[in-house]
Order: C-alpha cells, then sequence, then structure tokens
C-alpha cells in the first residue's frame, strides 16, 4: 500500500527550475532512502511533503488524498514528522518542552511541566538520550539536540518520518540508536524517508533507493539488487575513483607555486595517482620543524593539555567522539576562545588572542558552521572573498579605497581555480549550494598564502563529488607546505586523508595513529575506549 | 533572463526606489498644493532637510554595521549648547572646535560601550544620550544661551550661486560618506558587520576600528548639525535634538536601508531626508490639526515602507 | 541535589541578583526615608512606580517573542488619554475603553510585525507617529478629569490596600497563568527559533499578534495607572515610557532576541529604576545630576550582566 505519492511536482525558485516533474512513492511499511549531490533538490522535495513549500505544478498524494492547503502544522497533524540537519529546537526551552513542542499536552488550557517531563522520558529513552527533561535544550552538544529532535518527532506517533541528514552530528552508537527506532516504526508498519551523504548508512537501513539528479529522478532502486557503485555512478553520472589524494611522501615532486591553490585537474590527479603506486614503499616522511606547537593547551571546560606539533606538508586529524574538545583545539589556535598553555610559532613563543592576531601569523580557519562563522550568506561571492584579502585589493593600508580592477580579477581566479560553480561574481553565498560555499569559505584564504590551516568538519553536508575535489586541494595545499589541521566526525574521512590522527577523549588527546596503526578500527576504538588502542593487536 | 534580473535589480536598488518616490511626491505637491512650486519653495526645503540629513548619513554608517545612535538627538544639542556657551566668552572658532570634540567623545563612549562591554547599541546609546541631556542640564544650569556665531550663521543662511551653503555642506558630506561606506576598505567592514557579527570576527575585521569609525563619525555629523542649527536659529535649547532620534533613523530605513544592517546606500538616506522634510511641509501647508498631521504622516512612512522597504522572510 | 541547586539558581541569576540590588538599595533608602516601610509610604510609591513596571512587563513580552516596540511610548498615552477623557461618565466604561484602545492598536502593529515582512524596531518606530498622532486627536491639550476619589483611594490607600500593588500582583498572576498556557509556551518558542517554531505546526503570525496585543493589554494598565495617579490626561507625557521599558527590560536579562526572560526580573528591575530615581532626590543632589547617573548606572549595569552571564566557551 502507498502511503505517500509525489506525482510529476515541479518547483522553481526565481526562474531556477530545482525539480522538474519529479515522481516516486513510498510504501507502508517501508523506509526509502533519497540520494543525490547537494543541489540536487532533496530538500526542495522534502520541503514540499512537510509544507513548507507549495509545488508549482504536480501534487503530493497522502494516504489516499491529495494534499492542499499543506503547512507544517497540517502535515504534523496527518502523522509525518520529520527530523533535520538545520534543528529546529529551541535552545532556550527545556528538553521536555522541545519534544513537546507546538502540541504541548494540556490540562484545562494549561500545561504542565511535571507533566511534559513525565510524558517526555519514554521518548527520550526511545531514541537512546540520557538526560534530564527538564534541562535546557541549548546546553545540550549539537550530537544530543539532534536526538531530542528525533525525539520530538515520534512524540507526534509518525506514520511518515522524515529523516534529513539526521544523523550528521551523531557518532556512530547514536546512529546506531537511530536505526533501532527506524526498525521499529517499520515492524509497526510507518514509513521512513532518509536522506544521508553516508553512503554506509543508507544501505544499512533502507528497503530502496530513489536518486535524484538536477532535480530530476534517476531511478528507483531495490537496496538488494544495487550497490554502492551503481547508485554513486547514478547520482554524479560518472565514475567516481580516488576519492582520497595519496598521503604525504607517496607522490615525488612536491607541488610548488600558483598549481597548489587550485583544485588539481583530472589529470593532475591521474598522475599522482601513478606516482604513488610507482613509490614501492612510502619513504619516511620528513620529519620538519613544526609551524606551529602546543604544549598544555587548555580551553577551560573543553580540552585540557593538548599537546600538537603541525609540521609543513602534513594533514593532522584531530578524531574522537563528538564533542571530546576537538572544536575547541582548533578555536583556541584561531584565537577565538580565552586558553591557556605554550603556543610557538616557529619556535618562538606566540600570543593567539584574537582571528586576528592569528591572520596574522598566516593561520586560517575555516569553521564548520559555514553560514554563521565561515561566510557572510547574505553577501555577494566577491564581498566574501575580498573581505580577507582587503590587503591584495587596496593599494595602501587603511582608509585606502578598493581597486575594484583588482578585486575582480582576484575573485574570478579564485572562481576559477577552485571551480566554484556561481552565476557570477555578484551572487549571494547563501544562493549556493552547500558544497560551493564550503569551497568559497576556503577560497577566501588561499591568495593570503596561509602556514597553517585549521578546518572543521570540512565536508559535513556535502556531495561526494566536492568532498573528493576537497580531498585533492588540502593534499596539494599540503604539498606545498601548509601544515593542516582537521577534525571530523567521518572516521572514513580521518583515515583516508590523514597523516596521522590524534584522538581525543574528554578533552584530552588519547592517543596518536599514522602509518600502518591508522586504520578505522583503531581510530573507532581509541575514540570509543578513550584509551591507546595499542599498536600490536 | 530579465523575469530574473528584473526584480534583482529593482530590490537592490531600494535607494533608486527612494529618489522615484521622492520625484514624485515632489511633483504632487507641486501639481496639488500651494506654495511649493515657486525657487525659494525648493531652497528652503533642501535648506531645512539639509539639517535632518546631515544627521541622517551619519545614522546611516551606524545602522549600516547592524548598530544604531539614539544619543544623535543629545549630541545635536550638545553641539549647539556648548558652542553658544563657548562662543560667548572665547570666540565662534573656539565653541566650534570645542562643540565638535565634545560630539566626537560621545562617539567614542558610544564604540567603546558597544564593542568592549558589550552593552547593546540601543541600550547603550540610549545611554549616553541621557548623560548627554544631564550634563548638558548641570553645565548650563538649565538655561542654555542664545549666541550670534557669525560663521555658523552663513553657514546656515548663506548661499553660493543661489543654492544654500547648508545644502552644499550636506552634499560634500555625502560625498565623502559615499567614498568612506562604499569605496574604502572600512567600507567593507562596515557592510561585512552589518552582515553578520561572528562571522566578521572570524574573518579577521577589527570590529572596535570599524565601530569607533562608524561611531564616531555618526556623532561628528550630529555634531555638525548642531551647529548648522545653532547659526540658522541663534539660539539653542536643552530638546533641539529631540526630533532628530526617531527621524534620522526613520530616513535612513526610507533611503531604502535595512535597518537590520549590511544592506543599502547613503545616498537613499538624502531621499529619504528630503522626503521626510517635504512631507512634514505639506502636512504643515494643510489646515489640519496637529494630531490628524501626525496620524497622516505615521500611516504615510508605514505605507512607503510597506512599499520598498520590506525586508524578506528568512 | 546541589545540582538542582546550582541549576535553580543559575536559572535565577538575574531575579537573585536584581533582588539583592534591590535589598542594597531599599536600605539606602530607609536611611533617607524611615517611614518607607509604611503603609501610607508603600501605597504612594506603588502608585508613582506602577506605570513603568506595567509599561516594562509589556515591553519584555514583546521582547519575549522576538519583536520590540518603539510605539510603546504613545499606546501608553493613548490608554491615559482615553481613560481621562471619559473617565467622568463612568470609570469603568472609561477603563475598558481604554484597553481595548491599547490592545488594539497592539494588535494592529503585531500585525504589520506578522504580515508585512517589516522588522518589528521600524513598523513600531512608524507607528509611535501614528498612535502619537491618535492620542493628541483624542486629547489636544493636557486635561480630562480622573474622579477625585478615585485618585485618592488609589494614591493613598482604599481602607487600608495599597491598590496599585493589589494591581501588580494581579497582572503578574496573570502573567503566570499566561506563561503556562500553549501561547505562553509558544510565545517563547517563537522569540527562540521561529523558524524551528513555523515547521513545528505552531502559528507564529497569530503568536506574534497576540503577544502584541497582551503587551497592549499591559501599556494600557499602565497608562490608566498613569491618569489615576496624576488626575488627569497629557497626550505627551508617554515618551520616556518607551526606552525606560527597555532599559528595564534588558536590565532584567530579557534578550533583544527573543526567546529568553523572566517577567519576575523585569518587574524588579523596573522597581530598582524607579526607587533609583527617587533615591537621588533624597541624596540632595541636584535633579540635573540624575540624568547622568541613570545612564550611567545602565551602562554599568549592563556590562555586569554580560560579563556576568557571558557563556562559558566561545
Amino acid at each position: 500500500m502507498t502511503l505517500l505519492a509525489v506525482e510529476r511536482v515541479s518547483k522553481s525558485f526565481a526562474g531556477n527550475r530545482v525539480l522538474n516533474e519529479v515522481s516516486f512513492d513510498v510504501r507502508a511499511g517501508e523506509v526509502l532512502a533519497l540520494v543525490g549531490e547537494n543541489g540536487a533538490g532533496k530538500s526542495t522535495v522534502l520541503g514540499l511533503i512537510t509544507g513548507l513549500l507549495a509545488p508549482d505544478s504536480g501534487r503530493v498524494v497522502y494516504d489516499g488524498d491529495p494534499v492542499t492547503s499543506w503547512s507544517p502544522h497540517r502535515a504534523r497533524e496527518v502523522g509525518i514528522g520529520s527530523v533535520h540537519q538545520e534543528l529546529s529546537l529551541n535552545p532556550h526551552q527545556t528538553v521536555a518542552e522541545n519534544v513537546f513542542l507546538g502540541q504541548w499536552p494540556s490540562r484545562r488550557g494549561f500545561v504542565l511541566r511535571r507533566d511534559l517531563a513525565r510524558r517526555a522520558r519514554p521518548l527520550l529513552e526511545r531514541v537512546g538520550l540520557d538526560v534530564d527533561p527538564m534541562t535546557r535544550a541549548g546546553r545540550l552538544p549539537l550530537g544530543r539536540q539532534q536526538l531530542v529532535e528525533l525525539a520530538k518527532a515520534l512524540a507526534s506517533k509518525p506514520r511518515l518520518l522524515i529523516l534529513d541528514e539526521a544523523t550528521s552530528a551523531l557518532d556512530d552508537d547514536q546512529v546506531k540508536g537511530v536505526f533501532t527506532v527506524v526498525d521499529e516504526l517499520r515492524a509497526a508498519g510507518s514509513s521512513v524517508i532518509i536522506v544521508s551523504h553516508r553512503m554506509g548508512e543508507l544501505f544499512a537501513v533502507s528497503d530502496r533507493l530513489t536518486v535524484l539528479k538536477d532535480g530530476e529522478v534517476m531511478a528507483t532502486r531495490e537496496r538488494a539488487e544495487t550497490g554502492h557503485d551503481d547508485i554513486v555512478h547514478l547520482m554524479i553520472g560518472r565514475e567516481l575513483s580516488d576519492l582520497f589524494p595519496p598521503k604525504a611522501g607517496e607522490v615525488a615532486a612536491p607541488v610548488e607555486g600558483e598549481d597548489a591553490l587550485a583544485i588539481p585537474s583530472e589529470e593532475a590527479i591521474a598522475s599522482d595517482k601513478a606516482a604513488a603506486e610507482e613509490t614501492p614503499a612510502a619513504p619516511p616522511v620528513p620529519a620538519g620543524r613544526p609551524v606551529l606547537s602546543a604544549r598544555g593547551l587548555t580551553v577551560p571546560g573543553a580540552c585540557a593539555d593538548v599537546d600538537l606539533d603541525l609540521e609543513p606538508g602534513r594533514i593532522i586529524g584531530l578524531g574522537g567522539l563528538q564533542g571530546q574538545g576537538q572544536r575547541a583545539v582548533l578555536r583556541a589556535l584561531f584565537g577565538l576562545v580565552k586558553h591557556t598553555g605554550r603556543i610557538e610559532l616557529d619556535g618562538r613563543p606566540a600570543r593567539l588572542a584574537s582571528p586576528r592576531e592569528a591572520i596574522r601569523s598566516k593561520i586560517a580557519y575555516v569553521p564548520e558552521d559555514r553560514k554563521v562563522e565561515g561566510l557572510h550568506v547574505a553577501q555577494t561571492v566577491r564581498a566574501n572573498l575580498s573581505l580577507t584579502n582587503l590587503d591584495v585589493v587596496t593599494p595602501a593600508r587603511r582608509l585606502t579605497t578598493v581597486d575594484r580592477g583588482a578585486e575582480a580579477r582576484l575573485v574570478d581566479d579564485l572562481v576559477e581555480r577552485m571551480r566554484i560553480k556561481v552565476t557570477g561574481p555578484d551572487q549571494e553565498a547563501r544562493r549556493l549550494s552547500g558544497g560551493n560555499q564550503q569551497k568559497v569559505a576556503l577560497a577566501r584564504w588561499l591568495p593570503s598564502r596561509p602556514r597553517v590551516l585549521l578546518l572543521a568538519e570540512p565536508t559535513r553536508g556535502i556531495d561526494v563529488g566536492t568532498k573528493r575535489e576537497i580531498y585533492h586541494l588540502l593534499r596539494r595545499l599540503a604539498d606545498s607546505g601548509v601544515a593542516v589541521l582537521v577534525t571530523s566526525g567521518d572516521t572514513m574521512e580521518l583515515v583516508g586523508l590523514c597523516d596521522e590522527v590524534a584522538v581525543m577523549y574528554e578533552g584530552a588527546v588519547v592517543d596518536r595513529l599514522a602509518g600502518a596503526d591508522l586504520t578505522e578500527e583503531r581510530l573507532v576504538r581509541a575514540s570509543v575506549t578513550g584509551t591507546e588502542a595499542g599498536t600490536n593487536v | 533572463m530579465t523575469a530574473i534580473t528584473l526584480p534583482r535589480g529593482l530590490r537592490d536598488n531600494r535607494a533608486a526606489w527612494a529618489f522615484g518616490v521622492l520625484l514624485v511626491t515632489w511633483i504632487g505637491a507641486i501639481l496639488f498644493a500651494k506654495g511649493f512650486d515657486s525657487v525659494s519653495s525648493v531652497r528652503y526645503l533642501v535648506q531645512t532637510a539639509a539639517f535632518l540629513g546631515i544627521v541622517g548619513v551619519g545614522q546611516t554608517l551606524v545602522v549600516m554595521m547592524s548598530g544604531i545612535d539614539l544619543s544623535v538627538s543629545g549630541v545635536v544639542a550638545l553641539s549647539a549648547v556648548v558652542c553658544a556657551q563657548v562662543a560667548s566668552g572665547s570666540g565662534g572658532t573656539t565653541g566650534v572646535v570645542v562643540a565638535l570634540v565634545a560630539s566626537v567623545l560621545v562617539g567614542i563612549a558610544n564604540a567603546a560601550g558597544v564593542t568592549w562591554l558589550r552593552v547593546p547599541p540601543m541600550v547603550m546609546t540610549l545611554a549616553t544620550g541621557t548623560i548627554v541631556a544631564g550634563a548638558l542640564l548641570v553645565y548650563t544650569n538649565g538655561s542654555p544661551k542664545s549666541a550670534k556665531v557669525p560663521l555658523l550663521a552663513s553657514l546656515a543662511n548663506d548661499r553660493v550661486v543661489g543654492i544654500p551653503l547648508a545644502f552644499l555642506l550636506w552634499l560634500g558630506i555625502t560625498a565623502v560618506a559615499v567614498w568612506l561606506l562604499h569605496a574604502s576598505r572600512i567600507g567593507r567592514y562596515v557592510f561585512a558587520l552589518g552582515n553578520g557579527e561572528r562571522a566578521s570576527r572570524a574573518s579577521g575585521v577589527p570590529l572596535a576600528r570599524t565601530a569607533f569609525v562608524a561611531y564616531g563619525a555618526c556623532s561628528l555629523l550630529a555634531g555638525v548639525a548642531g551647529l548648522v542649527l545653532l547659526g540658522f536659529t541663534s539660539t539653542s535649547s536643552l530638546t533641539m535634538g529631540n526630533p532628530y532620534q526617531l527621524l534620522s533613523i526613520a530616513s535612513v530605513v526610507l533611503g531604502g536601508t535595512s535597518i537590520l544592517g549590511g544592506r543599502g546606500h547613503v545616498l537613499g538616506t538624502v531621499a529619504g531626508a528630503l522626503m521626510l522634510t517635504l512631507l512634514t511641509a505639506l502636512l504643515a501647508s494643510w489646515n489640519i490639526s496637529e494630531g490628524v498631521r501626525q496620524i497622516v504622516l505615521g500611516l504615510l512612512i508605514i505605507g512607503l515602507l510597506l512599499a520598498y522597504a520590506r525586508e524578506r522572510r528568512s | 541535589m546541589s545540582e538542582r541547586l546550582t541549576g535553580a539558581l543559575r536559572g535565577n541569576l538575574d531575579v537573585a541578583g536584581l533582588g539583592a540590588l534591590l535589598v542594597v538599595l531599599l536600605a539606602a533608602y530607609s536611611h533617607y526615608d524611615s517611614e518607607l516601610f509604611t503603609p501610607a509610604s508603600i501605597t504612594i510609591l506603588s502608585a508613582q512606580f506602577l506605570p513603568l513596571i506595567l509599561a516594562a512587563m509589556g515591553q519584555s513580552t514583546v521582547m519575549l517573542a522576538g519583536g520590540i516596540d518603539l510605539s510603546l511610548g504613545s499606546v501608553l498615552a493613548l490608554a491615559m488619554a482615553v481613560f481621562a477623557v471619559r473617565a467622568e461618565d463612568g470609570v469603568v466604561v472609561a477603563g475598558a475603553l481604554a484597553l481595548a484602545a491599547a490592545a488594539s492598536t497592539g494588535a494592529a502593529n503585531g500585525v504589520l510585525v506578522a504580515y508585512a515582512g517589516l522588522p518589528p524596531i521600524i513598523v513600531t518606530l512608524a507607528a509611535s507617529f501614528l498612535w502619537g498622532g491618535v492620542t493628541l486627536v483624542v486629547l489636544p491639550q493636557p486635561g480630562g478629569h480622573v474622579p477625585s476619589g478615585l485618585v485618592d483611594a488609589y494614591n493613598n490607600g482604599w481602607n487600608g490596600l495599597a491598590l496599585p500593588v493589589l494591581v501588580i500582583v494581579a497582572v503578574l498572576v496573570l502573567w503566570k497563568a499566561v506563561r503556562t498556557t500553549r501561547f505562553g509556551l509558544s510565545l517563547y518558542a517563537v522569540g527562540g527559533n521561529e523558524h524551528g517554531a513555523y515547521a513545528s505546526g505552531i502559528g507564529t503570525r497569530k503568536v506574534k499578534i497576540a503577544a502584541y496585543a497582551l503587551a497592549g493589554v499591559f501599556v494600557g494598565l499602565a497608562g490608566i495607572g498613569l491618569a489615576i495617579q496624576t488626575g488627569s490626561g497629557d497626550a505627551t507625557i508617554g515618551a520616556p515610557y518607551t526606552l525606560n521599558s527597555i532599559a528595564a527590560s534588558v536590565l532584567a536579562g530579557v534578550s533583544f532576541f527573543g526567546g529568553v526572560g523572566q517577567m519576575r526580573a523585569t518587574v524588579l528591575a523596573a522597581l530598582l529604576i524607579g526607587l533609583l530615581t527617587n533615591l537621588l532626590l533624597f541624596t540632595g543632589l541636584s535633579p540635573f545630576y540624575q540624568l547622568i547617573l541613570q545612564g550611567a548606572v545602565l551602562i554599568v549595569a549592563i556590562a555586569v550582566k554580560t560579563f556576568a552571564t557571558r557563556e562559558r566557551t566561545d
């Protein structure tokens, strides 16, 4: 039986057709995965289903009836619950209040707090969340907030649950918990639509997969009859190989000059790969002097006594479960949070009290939150790219006039080298897809030639094609002498990209993995146990 | 393509809209009201609009970086009162200099409070405005002086080739502000701040320096307006700045600048100030009570805002 | 247990801090006025403070929903004028009319904010002209007359009861009840995360309109209180209440961004501001210094608050 059918739906924004005659259905008691690159139209489809948007043509049929006068309120009433990557929680209200957000149970018009807490508890337990329902939601780490969001969706006893990148901030254990809930729902005859960039998760949990590309449905496949490669091929329209570049020392000649500041061409990627294969055994990485070294780096309440050496040519990862202090380390090194400990730049003590001082020391930071901290999303691509390069586009310092010609050249050059898809330099950053936003967030630092590059979750919510480009760019930068530090919740990414991974647990570095020891299994073990995984297992 | 570019072009050019509405209003005034068709009426209008316009240009700088300056009313009075007081003892030039320095000091205090003490701009500038009002009471013992400062009198009343000097001063100030906000490096910082403080901090925007320039310039201009007003009326009073507090903000917004910051153009404020002055004059020419006049003005402002100053829903 | 205690304390930091300050202030006050804690003194003081307390509650209501009301002073004056003009025909009818006027102007503000896509600060700024005009039409000159029996009972106690205190307590109880309804929770939800609230099926527009209307009721009561306290109406008396109500709300920890704050704290903060003003009179300081001190206290208090409650990490 079909619970929901999307029938020949089209939708345009400001003349851009985002969805073109999209049709698919969800059966009762099944889990449907909706896959596609950023900008393929997944969020728009989900917006139509949850009542946030209305279609230009075509219709959505729910439970046999075409939906009219749809709104989030109506959708929720008829049993559609959703969890989005962007949280809809109110950080200032309690967990219990959030779980029943908008549909608080009341007695004679009054909502009793104790009542709320009592009713919230079983829902929180169900999603594996052990928190006091009276805690303010904003005090929980991001991953737990996402679970509150799931509990909130379950509170309306959904017949259709939508999980839109709902596991992006969760660690593996939490993800398993979510899948248990999904299985329970399926067993009870409810349906689930799941969207995720983590292909493994989709294959683990879904019954069918519908692939969207450029606003059109490419295919719908039974999970049993398809594979990872098939789906990726449908998504991006080509084969994808060499997701990760070779590691430090595996390519003979280091990259120099301007080439390092661009996303490498397909030929360059291929030749790097060939060179890496020819190199019989990776020569030991030259232990260069660290550009930046930290000793006893401490941010009260977030991380303690962290030692780090960032050397030119190496990509260091910060791993571990969500929220173990990785973020604080990066923010401290960029002068965004107060910290103690000794930091040396080129062997000389340095004080990084503000981002300006960090930038002056040639440190660059690409934060995880692109929309709030990484970019000025309401401003143009041009304004974003030139803001960090005003030294380049103003002839002298201080109150000087911006050279518009130089600015245009700088922007065009960066857009081309980073292959940023824009309609023009005047396009607003918020209109770009997540992947292109991330490219802008990265590109804006390149002209000033940073020596240390700090990245938090560099590929979160980004499609696989752009991921690959970013990985190769980061390696290029490293090869040209940049020291790179990356945090990521994606184990595969850390293992594939980094030369060394420092595993953090409760604010401290508990293990460092490199070379043959850097495997997903060891990384996960160290992350979960908070102890050294050991070298001889 | 036009379907995409046209609305975008219109939306981003709210300053042009402001001039369009101004033009239509003015033509309407000439056609349907008495006394708006003479050269002298135009002259008088641009001259009186200059007082509000100069304050408005300064307010634009602050609003563009997501701030707001409610102390302009206090500063207008401060500058006029101090100048009148000092001029009666030590001469006009000293009076002017002391008045402007005092004005800038208020701006510096505003910026310091907003950046270092992290007091919200609305509260900080409200507080400094209150302090200034109190300080003036103490300074003048409640009765401010009149003063005829020849320099200011000619600045406010003289004409060059028939054009009021006050209007020319306003245009000159606007030209500098256009450069500062739309061509200089500081302008980029102002727009960046107006579009997000956290992203600006993480991009290395000098938050303090930008705030000091914007608030400092705003207070300086409010001070200049106070001096021109002193020249115009030859008297100073403790409440002479009061109308400018809300009207300067209204002129900024009617000029198409977003009150949330980061979007707009200084030139729009020129249109906004002219429009408010024109509307006020128009209403004054009708034989209606003060209350009805205010109602009409309020409705007109709301109507104009609805027509072209709406923020898009996020 | 201790965790719960510190949690409760943290949640009530504003109330606790303001309460402590209030005790200090009251101690100082009783030093100058030994009769402070007599019923007569409490009655007359509460009559004096009631308008600001209720106005601040109105402002806080709007701010909790993520808005702001710059027309508050005009609405207060409108309610005062309506009551003063009609009071002789029957106090109850006049009160109902005044409340209805205030609530409907509030709702009109809310409709504009909710549907027009204009930022609240601008809508209510324009509306302040509008409602100010309406007030002038109702009462062009200060006047009107409130029956002297009511004025006397209100200011000097009625059968030994301090009526203003009763009113404030009743309004607080009313708020407490509203706070626990779905509307109350929605108010906080819309202020804390508007998009999230909308996506969760809350009618954000209705909530906003209701919030502004409720604020109108509080402000209307404030206006009526002011009319009874002074015995007549004055269309121009409302202005200072706009900014003072914002100051009190901010002092109480109500966030400019919505969703955060407690009404108890607002009442304490408004009381604090009122007491401070009176205390300055007692110290024999020239009243000219009052404004300076008020402004300085506002800056210091908010700066201290900001630093004390700054989030631990970033």
